[in-house]
């Protein structure tokens, strides 16, 4: 490409500058590697607990010796989802008006914002989704498979999507009641109750484990953790992707349809 | 494309839009959770033109309007009723490929990133309006230069810079693609002398150079002064007025400050002349009004020998506002 006319995409753009911004504070960074090990640190100690508790080596077909693995790769997942920071981003944007800024840009908003979520979450994948797999690979003497692996990062990429997607819509409510804080925070335990961070799907009773496996929360923790860790059947992982992409799908035409109609109302809402 | 639409920049006709809004209408803990939906209608019929490089005023006092009606002008809102054309686009359907031709800085609105140097944004502004590098690169030296935004703009992060600093940036960000229209809200708030006046110079080469069309929302009437040849001046959701900056002076204006300085004693008709505006030992103030025979008329008394000196002075625009609104 010529170089003068070399005008890159405006939305990787903004994913970089996002990127430069946030890597410019060294302490946030070394804070959100802690925050990303407290978590699942302080998660492995509830279930030893409770396995010590029960007198058990194994929970509904999870065996204690698995515990360190899958909870610490959920937390690196956990970190790759744009999960409550799409929509927070949102209200904050709504509230003071400064949503005004973006759209005298040429530039679509979601798209805008998906960058946003990008640049952000690159931050975390190099600082502590990539140093905790390492970890977990390193301790646990854990080596997943390269099919498993490959799986695996299209399950990140469909979660990705369907979680900025699902946020994105809830993050156009804030264009109605302007404080969506309470609604996200619901979404959020919602997500990390059913959707595998704080209990594997596995240890619920196999009907319940079965309508999660049908929800778009089920997908984004668990279906990828026993992808990468060889957890699950074929089948199961199979079925796990068709339902993100129905997910992801109809959060897609939830977002277009909402993004919409809140449109005209956002600038209504804000300073 | 017909005649109008290429005369004119920006054609307001019958524009209406009214807000919901939720008011408590007690001071009480709970009063917020009772509250009573009711209607601000923001804007009541407005119409108005502005030609293309021309640099056009819009006043008016908080929440006369003016806002909502830029929101209307960029596309980030729909009008109720009645017609928004800009650079003959409907602003809110072509919002993109309008924002193309139009350059925005809203005062109170960041528009940077503000965790990296102003060039960091300068560039992604050369990406996301497509212009070609060695032509931004030549305006954008231009403008730094012309802003004094050498070091500032290339090393300091944004958050770092003083009120006038960023609004400076924000100005160079909003003119690097070269656009047909320009509008600023409240683009000197808070700035200082220097960078005001660095901001109205680079404003009117724009204007002059490039022929870039302006329309400034704006409190302060230096500003009005200096830049504006038109004056748009909304009250209440309606346009009060819509003429030239000069018609405002002559309606509003027509009228001279007068001192006078005379020896103790003398007795002297000033009430003849004008309103006494201030009066104490061997000096009065006078407000008198326009007209060739009071020309004529205060000529004569100035030239009597009681008086020892005098100061003639007329209007600044600000106290010509002043006397618009306590007329209306």
């Amino acid at each position: 490409m010529d170089k003068d006319t070399d005008f890159g995409s405006g939305y990787f753009g903004i994913a970089l500058l996002y990127f430069k911004s946030i890597v410019n504070y060294r302490v946030e960074i070394v804070a959100r590697i802690v925050r990303g090990l407290i978590a699942p640190l302080a998660t492995v100690i509830l279930w030893t607990v409770i396995y010590a508790a029960s007198n058990t080596t194994v929970i509904n077909g999870f065996p204690s010796s698995d515990i360190f693995i899958y909870f610490f790769l959920t937390a690196a997942l956990a970190r790759v989802f744009p999960v409550v920071d799409v929509s927070q981003d949102m209200q904050s944007d709504i509230k003071s008006g400064d949503i005004a800024a973006s759209l005298m840009r040429p530039m679509n908003y979601p798209l805008l914002q998906f960058a946003t979520s990008f640049g952000d979450t690159f931050v975390d994948f190099i600082f502590i989704t990539m140093p905790i797999f390492l970890l977990v690979c390193v301790i646990a003497g854990f080596i997943p498979a390269s099919v498993n692996t490959a799986v695996f990062a299209v399950e990140i990429v469909l979660g990705f999507l369907m979680t900025y997607l699902m946020f994105f819509f809830v993050g156009c409510l804030a264009a109605y009641f302007v404080n969506i804080n309470g609604i996200v925070n619901v979404l959020l335990w919602v997500f990390n109750v059913l959707g595998g961070r704080l209990i594997p799907l596995s240890v619920f009773p196999t009907w319940i484990a079965s309508i999660l496996a049908l929800l778009p929360f089920g997908t984004v923790f668990y279906l990828p953790v026993v992808t990468l860790s060889g957890f699950a059947s074929w089948s199961y992982i199979e079925t796990g992707i068709l339902v993100m992409l129905a997910w992801t799908a109809i959060f897609l035409m939830m977002s277009v349809i909402m993004w919409k109609i809140s449109r005209e109302k956002i600038m209504a809402s804000g300073g | 494309m017909n005649d109008n639409m290429v005369a004119n920049a920006i054609e307001i006709r019958d524009v209406r839009k009214t807000f919901i809004t939720y008011e408590g209408e007690s001071l009480g803990l709970l009063a917020m959770l009772m509250k009573k939906k009711t209607e601000k209608r923001a804007l009541k019929g407005v119409s108005f033109n502005v030609k293309k490089g021309s640099i056009t005023a819009l006043l008016g006092k908080n929440g006369s309007g003016k806002s909502t009606m830029i929101k209307l002008l960029v596309g980030i809102m729909p009008p109720d009723k009645g017609t928004v054309r800009v650079l003959g686009m409907d602003p809110w359907r072509d919002r993109i490929k309008l924002a193309r031709h139009t350059g925005v800085v809203l005062g109170a609105h960041p528009s940077m990133f503000v965790d990296l140097p102003a060039i960091q944004s300068f560039d992604y502004m050369r990406r996301i309006y497509k212009v070609p590098k060695r032509e931004f690169e030549e305006r954008q030296e231009h403008f730094i230069r012309m802003l004094e935004l050498e070091e500032v703009a290339k090393r300091r992060q944004v958050r770092e810079l003083s009120l006038g600093e960023k609004m400076k940036c924000n100005f160079v960000a909003a003119v690097l693609h070269n656009p047909e229209l320009i509008i600023l809200d409240e683009p000197t708030i808070g700035v200082d002398l220097p960078s005001t006046l660095k901001i109205r110079k680079a404003a009117l080469e724009l204007q002059k150079k490039y022929g870039a069309t302006f329309l400034i929302a704006t409190h302060i009437l230096e500003d009005v002064k200096v830049l504006a040849e038109n004056v748009v001046i909304m009250d209440q959701g309606n346009i009060v007025f819509n003429d030239s900056k000069s018609r405002l002076g002559r309606l509003f204006g027509n009228y001279k400050m007068v001192e006078i300085y005379f020896t103790k004693g003398a007795k002297m008709n000033f009430s003849e002349l004008g309103t006494i505006v201030d009066k104490r030992e061997a000096y009065v103030k006078l407000r008198i009004k326009g007209g060739k025979g009071k020309d004529k008329l205060l000529t004569q008394f100035l030239t009597k020998k009681e008086v020892i000196d005098y100061n003639v002075s007329t209007p600044e625009i600000g106290d010509v506002m002043g006397k618009f609104y306590s007329e209306r």
